[in-house]
């Protein structure tokens, strides 16, 4: 059975499509995977894949679809078509809660939160939060906080990380990612953090949060 | 910080079509969302343009780390 993750969070440059692209090119070498890029026409998780095709890096394409979804019907359409395969598909949702978001919500196997250790970003989180709860009276939502660019040396992002635990009532994932150049450096050359010659630190967070998600989503029937 | 949220609550794990899922996605949300205002200073702006100079655009921006938005004022004020 296809397993569904989603990417989600109102505000932009979170780190949804980095986290989509990193989960996509390293769940591939699993099963065959899909991207779903829904925010339309940004397109960042889409530009990242025609950057990938134009190097001509054919092997780490091979297992990976990239498609696009413009509304929630085509998105919809999208997952009815995958859900009886046995892939891998991993939603990139827009920065609005729309009809769009709401989908993925409920649809979903797991959703992911970025989340940076930011004031604005956890104000920016309660309208997700009150879509997830309005989705859990109809249905189990697996959502967890993601932390990312995550300086956890710092006292204010210890602090911010327990209060958010305490106040939001999600988990969160147990792997964190660091404030790290090579997420971007990797971004913008097609490629996974896992794949670029970056530091070891950011290949191992981003594996680690690989396996953990993939634990996750394959104990659920 | 929001007032402490209510704990998610656990229920057996269901898989919902996305057809099923429609009404869901299509019902308004009751609390209007400041997620995707103008900021102040700002306005927003639509245009047509060709698929390939589109293409061309986001791939400069994600190159450049930056948004199509900034991507777009620099190149104005650079040339006009």
């Amino acid at each position: 059975m296809t397993k569904f993750i989603g990417i989600t969070q109102v505000k932009g440059g979170v780190g949804r499509s980095t986290i989509a692209t990193n989960l996509a090119a390293l769940f591939r070498k699993r099963k065959h995977t899909y991207l779903i890029d829904c925010d339309m026409p940004q397109g960042t998780s889409e530009s990242w894949y025609a950057i990938r095709q134009e190097a001509r890096l054919t092997e780490p394409v091979e297992g990976l679809t990239l498609l696009t979804a413009s509304s929630h019907q085509e998105l919809a359409n999208h997952i009815d078509r995958l859900a009886d395969e046995d892939s891998y598909v991993i939603i990139d949702a827009p920065p609005r809660i729309a009809e769009v978001t709401r989908l993925i919500v409920m649809t979903s196997d797991l959703i992911l939160i970025p989340l940076g250790a930011s004031e604005a970003e956890v104000w920016a989180t309660n309208d997700l939060l009150d879509m997830i709860e309005e989705a859990q009276e109809q249905k189990d939502i697996d959502a967890r906080i993601v932390w990312n660019r995550f300086r956890g040396y710092t006292k204010s992002a210890q602090e911010l990380s327990q209060t958010v635990k305490r106040d939001f009532g999600l988990k969160e994932m147990k792997t964190k990612l660091g404030y790290r150049v090579a997420y971007v450096d990797a971004l913008s050359r097609g490629l996974s953090a896992a794949e670029w010659r970056g530091p070891k630190e950011s290949r191992e967070e981003i594996v680690n949060l690989a396996n953990e998600v993939l634990r996750i989503v394959n104990r659920r029937s | 910080m929001a007032a402490k949220r209510k704990s998610l609550r656990s229920k057996p794990q269901q898989r919902v079509s996305a057809t099923e899922a429609l009404s869901f996605a299509e019902k308004k949300a009751e609390k209007e969302s400041k997620s995707g205002q103008i900021p102040d200073g700002d306005v927003r702006l639509t245009a047509n343009m060709r698929e390939d100079l589109h293409m061309k655009l986001k791939l400069a921006a994600v190159q450049r780390r930056t948004t199509i938005g900034e991507l777009l004022e620099q190149l104005v004020e650079e040339n006009l």
